[in-house]
């Protein structure tokens, strides 16, 4: 358990744009990041090789996939540094490759990209590298540099071709599902395990025993669903208005996945969640469970040009005038703890940490989620302090519902 | 259907506004009767809509499947599916890097 409350020592009251003087005692949590203890940690460091994708999927929230911009080793350097400086660094470190296509580069990028880390960080902290991928560009030298360095490789694919090529296209609107199977088809031949995430659209929910299987058939055993969601440009998800036929398809997949190998992420984390309460994390000595999206620096992500940001990482990089674009510093020029005296991060904490209260006073899930993901929050209901989504419904509700049902069917308590 | 509290707040309301208005008033008691002749499972519906009733009755079934799951059936051939399948899914340590979020 973290104890973020270790030693709080309550700075002055100052009030923030868009809070009201004379707030009453329950809402002191709005105040300044200052009073943040040293128990800060972060275990995910989500990092911007470069923006740009090859391809264009539909659904993409990236606003700017076409930037060919890169983050020079300078810029890579302080941000891992700054880990250092500020005492940030959890026991161990994923550091994701992601928020762009981040094969586009080359590996020789990554080959220096990767030893300037070694360098900034303690030689016995253990480091995994992570990148999701479309899978596109994989070729012999990827996955021999995948072998090198054990790299933790994620797929994005959505399934048999007539699915994926309805939105993982190229930028002349051909689908790109073959080239998908050539990059699949290369890492299996190399011996090199990977997951894949799909993104679960309307169009799949009517074929899940096809969807499922077309996962067994690719010898694919760890499947994660993102079930469509609107954010960043992406303002509209397919799910929306399709929730009976969603539940249908979490029960079903649930079905499969009992009697399959390939085991899904969803249903997974949900069996985890009914099986044993989530860690608890501490903030002003009032214990919330452990939501790495809703807790400060435990997750950060850094763009491209340096510019850092954290809760969830599909805010980084999103037009927004009030949040100011959710930056909050810049890594040449600010440290993370520093970033928390900030007025952005203020903002952002107030929204986020007034969501979670919410979603506390609000949401049975509670106790098994932690209250949300602020992007969904955000582009869902344009509101960080809102509670239910339908990001709520489909990745962790239903999934809960489904799989505590079957538990209750197996073990007699439901007839 | 609505609970008793408010059909007693618009009883209330409806004799406030007229109060001379007899047959008004015998409706809504009727109203009241009606409601009082609703099985008490479907008045607990109702109250079911309350956010903390939702959170324990999910809380309660959850402890009962926590309960159960320590009786071990693994030595018996009636080992209930999702157990002896979610087994592994418990031990599955990537996934735990990337709990509540889910990247694309």
């Amino acid at each position: 358990m973290e104890q973020l409350d270790q030693q709080v020592k309550l700075p002055p009251r100052r009030v923030v744009a868009g809070i009201a003087a004379g707030e009453p005692a329950e809402q002191a949590w709005r105040t300044r990041g200052s009073d943040f203890p040293l128990g800060l940690r972060t275990d995910l460091l989500v990092l911007q090789a470069t923006p740009f994708c090859n391809i264009d999927c539909a659904y993409c929230y990236l606003p700017d996939r076409q930037n060919k911009a890169r983050m020079s080793m300078a810029t890579l350097q302080a941000a891992v540094q700054g880990l250092v400086d500020d005492d940030l660094l959890a026991e161990e470190l994923t550091v994701v490759w992601h928020a762009g296509e981040p094969l586009v580069l080359p590996p020789t990028y990554y080959e220096e990209a990767f030893a300037v880390i070694a360098a900034a960080l303690p030689p016995a902290l253990p480091v995994t590298h992570a990148m999701q991928t479309n899978a596109t560009l994989v070729d012999d030298d990827w996955c021999a540099f995948f072998q090198r360095h054990h790299v933790a490789v994620g797929v994005s694919v959505d399934g048999p071709a007539p699915l994926h090529d309805l939105h993982r296209r190229t930028r002349r609107g051909a689908g790109t599902h073959a080239t998908v199977q050539r990059g699949i088809d290369c890492l299996k031949r190399h011996g090199i395990g990977f997951h894949a995430i799909a993104v679960v659209t309307a169009a799949t929910l009517a074929d899940p025993d096809g969807f499922y299987r077309w996962f067994e058939g690719q010898g694919i055993t760890e499947l994660g669903c993102n079930f469509d969601e609107a954010e960043g440009v992406h303002q509209q998800s397919s799910l929306a208005g399709q929730e009976a036929a969603h539940a249908a398809f979490v029960q079903r997949l649930l079905q499969l996945s009992l009697r399959g190998t390939v085991v899904v992420r969803e249903l997974a984390q949900a069996w985890r969640a009914l099986t044993a309460p989530l860690p608890h994390w501490q903030w002003r000595h009032h214990a919330w469970p452990r939501n790495t999206q809703v807790m400060p620096l435990a997750l950060l992500s850094v763009a491209h040009n340096g510019d850092f940001s954290t809760f969830s990482p599909e805010l980084l990089g999103q037009p927004s005038a009030v949040y100011g674009n959710f930056v909050l510093g810049n890594v040449m020029r600010s440290g993370y703890k520093q970033a928390l005296q900030g007025d952005i991060f203020q903002q952002l904490w107030a929204g986020v940490s007034a969501g979670v209260a919410a979603c506390e006073r609000h949401c049975a899930y509670f106790n098994f989620c932690g209250g949300g993901a602020p992007a969904n929050k955000l582009y869902e209901l344009q509101n960080l302090a809102a509670t239910e989504t339908l990001h709520c419904r489909s990745m962790v509700q239903r999934p809960f519902d489904a799989v505590l049902r079957q538990a209750e069917l197996e073990r007699g308590l439901r007839a | 259907m609505p609970s008793i509290r408010r059909v007693q707040v618009l009883v209330t309301q409806s004799v406030k506004r007229k109060p001379g208005a007899l047959v008004g008033q015998a409706a809504a008691w009727a109203v009241v009767g009606v409601a009082l002749a609703v099985p008490t499972d479907v008045q607990a519906h109702a109250d079911f809509d309350q956010p903390q009733a939702r959170r324990d009755a999910l809380l309660a079934r959850v402890a009962a499947v926590r309960e159960e799951l320590k009786n071990d059936y693994s030595s018996t051939a009636e080992t209930p599916l999702l157990t002896a399948q979610a087994t592994t899914w418990t031990n599955w340590p990537k996934w735990s890097k990337w709990s509540n979020w889910t990247n694309k």
